[in-house]
């Protein structure tokens, strides 16, 4: 069984099984570019922390079989259901959440990158704006007029 | 690490999973999330052809919103919803501006049908004379039928809108006599509801015919002209102006 070795941002050398490391594509089409490699595969965007986070995610999903290629392009994904392991594993403060996320991004895992997004759509699920803003600390930058004109413009969106 | 700091690209993957309260909720918490959601907005008027879409194109036609209005049609909002569904939401509040402009749109010409086959006519003849006028300046047929075999000028006259009527009654091809499914007229209707503009304006006309029954051929009633059922309904002032005429039968 061959591992691999990747370097965080933070300089953290981590050893990973090869099929671990290959649910991301990044590294994959890497390590099929260069073939054998002995030094670690720097990995400049995810700290130590998540890129270890991430890699628990991999080990834990590396039986599964290779995402299906479905091209969601046409309607609504809709369903925001979440494994009861994926939930546990996204149990995390918002910061760390949103790094996942960002690291899933960049080290293409796709899977991975939708648990991630479930996630934040369900912390949004059933929140008016006001409270939207409190749970991710967002700064209301609107005037009343502009809130106003959206509601006027957008009037069929409303709930009656 | 906060929210806002994720690129466009995420943001976007997030509201896939959103219905259209929360996507609308989101998109009103910030400038930045307005900016990136609201141009697809819309799209959820496609998702809800029927309720959402069907709103939001009467909502545009109450403000004389045409461009609106267009960019719904090119969204393809009418051909998403029941067949000719969007005719009976925009009609009764179109301006000719906006029936103008329609009309140079692949989905809504002038004798367009809806399922019951009412077309833009009927709907504006129940309270919009300006639309009625501008209809028939493009043509519309004054004498189409609907399911129950009603005429525009029945539906004026069963909503008391004698400016309409007397629109209607410019075109020389109306037949200002045509008869719903259970045999009764315009005049019928107008003595039936006791409405008293309604019947001057049909009275005014003279090809009028004041002495035709109907034909209830379902329900026992029948053979009842419009004397009879004003009189029955108890609606004096109508029973006067039937009577004011020399050609009544009584």
């Amino acid at each position: 069984m061959s591992e691999i070795k990747l370097l965080s941002s933070d300089q953290a050398t981590i050893t990973v099984e090869k099929s671990v490391a290959e649910r991301s594509i990044l590294i994959k089409n890497m390590l099929e570019d260069v073939g054998e490699v002995t030094e670690a595969i720097p990995i400049p965007n995810v700290n130590e922390n998540v890129l270890k986070k991430v890699i628990e995610w991999c080990e834990h999903h590396k039986g599964d079989p290779p995402a299906q290629a479905d091209d969601d392009s046409d309607s609504r994904k809709k369903s925001s259901d979440i494994d009861e392991w994926d939930q546990k594993f996204m149990q995390v403060d918002q910061e760390m959440l949103f790094e996942i996320i960002l690291a899933a991004n960049y080290l293409d895992i796709k899977p991975l990158l939708d648990v991630g997004c479930k996630t934040v759509a369900n912390m949004i699920k059933g929140k008016s704006p006001e409270e939207i803003r409190k749970t991710f600390n967002i700064q209301n930058d609107f005037t009343p007029e502009e809130e106003e004109q959206i509601r006027r413009e957008n009037e069929w969106a409303e709930d009656r | 690490m906060p929210f806002l700091s994720l690129p466009n690209e995420i943001i976007f993957q997030i509201s896939d999973y959103l219905d259209l309260c929360e996507y609308y909720s989101l998109l009103r918490c910030s400038h930045r999330l307005a900016g990136l959601l609201l141009p697809t907005l819309s799209n959820f008027t496609l998702v809800y052809a029927d309720t959402r879409g069907q709103r939001a194109l009467q909502l545009a036609a109450e403000r004389g919103d045409i461009a609106a209005i267009k960019s719904l049609i090119d969204l393809g909002v009418t051909t998403a919803m029941a067949k000719g569904n969007h005719i009976y939401h925009i009609c009764p509040s179109l301006t000719p501006t906006a029936i103008n402009t329609l009309l140079s749109t692949d989905h809504f010409s002038i004798n367009a049908r809806d399922l019951c086959g009412r077309t833009p006519l009927f709907f504006a003849a129940a309270d919009n004379p300006v639309a009625v006028e501008c209809l028939m300046s493009f043509g519309a047929d004054v004498n189409v039928k609907g399911g129950n075999n009603e005429t525009p000028l029945i539906i004026a006259t069963q909503h008391n809108a004698s400016d309409v009527i007397r629109i209607l009654l410019t075109d020389a091809k109306i037949d200002i006599n045509d008869k719903d499914f259970e045999g009764r007229t315009a005049l019928y209707w107008a003595a039936e509801m006791g409405y008293v503009e309604a019947t001057a304006a049909l009275l005014e006309d003279e090809r009028i015919d004041v002495n035709f029954r109907d034909w209830w051929i379902f329900i026992t009633s029948c053979n009842v002209t419009a004397l009879e059922v004003a009189r029955a309904r108890g609606h004096d002032d109508v029973v006067q102006m039937l009577l004011a005429r020399p050609d009544i039968e009584c």
